[in-house]
């Protein structure tokens, strides 16, 4: 148990660092974009198939992934976070907007800075943002959404934020 | 109040235990001739019984450890929503009560880390003027109640895998940690995945399975 000189001096610290810390500000989150890569997966009775266009990514060997034996390389965008998003929810945050290939619209929206080097995240999916999602993420570390059926399959959607 | 603030920092030290062999004994003499000493340091102990018995309690009523089975128990309860309700599944009840043990450390840590936590957001709502909306604030004003979603089994193997138990992972510091998935129309599973598999940290996985609505947009 902490005792209370140490609480007390942990507190101040604490205190200290959230006075120090910096405001988001619509600049500093204009420097930010987002990566978002979408591949194929199915599973195929006659044998797996890797595209060799697919990134090596650690977590496609993990469930549910691993559930999936034929990945394709569907599209890589990387996009800026830089359009103020008209609407709630989220109205006024820093959003990109990409088309699925499924002809439903994904909006990424970054949401804060939380300044340890970690970001809050948003996505919307589908009209009237029929799908929502928060996460928190440092930059550089993928976020996944799968599910959406395509052809006879799913997609599997990489959200990554970049610096 | 005649004993010096010095004296008075060392009886804070001695009730914590902290001191060093030579000044808890002079310590403990001058609480054994000084009247005023041995009240403060009475006072000391009992209003660190108060604190302690507070936070225990708060703990119990709090129903800390009971909070991830009763969410298990709502999850296994619960029937499938009809059309037009929003799904969501609240990550932070979901979570494994091993993973929080993990993530966190003791009890007692994870209340001072509340309290400083709470300590410092209030001064950064007060230090910008406006806070940001937060995730309950959020759902209060434009969501129904939330419906906890059951983690369904794949029915066959064309279909979407199963979620397995979130006592699989939960995100550390340097992986991501879901905060919030709702749903209007679809089935929503979440898939922690553990760090370490191939030097990849830990990460979610949201599985948004919308054939439900017959994947329209």
């Amino acid at each position: 148990m902490l005792g209370r000189r140490r609480f007390v001096a942990l507190a101040l610290g604490v205190v200290t660092m959230a006075l120090s810390l910096p405001r988001v500000t619509s600049a500093e989150s204009g420097k930010l974009h987002v990566e978002i890569l979408v591949l194929y997966a199915k599973k195929d009775p006659a044998g797996g198939h890797m595209d060799p266009q697919v990134p090596k990514i650690p977590q496609l060997s993990q469930p549910p992934f691993s559930d999936f034996n034929t990945y394709s390389f569907v599209d890589k965008q990387t996009l800026a976070l830089d359009t103020p998003r008209a609407t709630d929810p989220w109205k006024g945050k820093p959003t990109a907007t990409y088309a699925l290939v499924t002809g439903k619209s994904l909006e990424v929206v970054l949401l804060e800075d939380k300044t340890d080097k970690r970001f809050k995240m948003g996505a919307l999916i589908g009209q009237d943002a029929a799908d929502r999602v928060r996460w928190v993420a440092p930059a550089g570390e993928p976020f996944f959404i799968g599910g959406q059926s395509y052809k006879d399959g799913i997609l599997v959607i990489g959200i990554t934020l970049r610096p | 109040m005649s004993l010096p603030q010095e004296t008075m920092m060392d009886l804070m030290a001695y009730a914590d235990g902290e001191l060093e062999a030579d000044v808890r004994a002079r310590i403990e003499e001058l609480v054994r001739t000084s009247d005023e000493a041995r009240r403060v340091l009475e006072a000391m102990g009992a209003l660190g019984d108060v604190v302690r018995e507070g936070v225990d309690a708060r703990a119990e009523a709090a129903g800390i450890d009971e909070i991830a089975e009763e969410v298990i128990a709502k999850i296994e309860r619960a029937e499938p929503t009809g059309k037009g309700t929003r799904i969501v599944v609240p990550i932070v009840e979901a979570r494994a009560p091993q993973a929080r043990a993990a993530r966190g450390g003791g009890r007692g840590v994870a209340f001072g880390a509340a309290i400083l936590a709470l300590a410092a957001g209030a001064l950064l709502v007060l230090r910008n003027g406006t806070p940001s909306p937060s995730p309950v604030a959020d759902n209060a004003t434009h969501e129904p109640a939330p419906v906890v979603q059951p983690v369904a089994p794949s029915p066959s193997a064309t279909e979407a895998p199963s979620a397995l138990p979130p006592e699989v992972a939960a995100a550390d510091e340097d992986g991501v940690d879901l905060e919030e998935v709702s749903s209007t129309k679809n089935k929503v599973n979440v898939f922690f995945m553990p760090s370490g598999n191939a030097g990849a940290a830990a990460s979610v996985v949201v599985w948004i399975d919308d054939r439900r609505a017959g994947g329209r947009k």
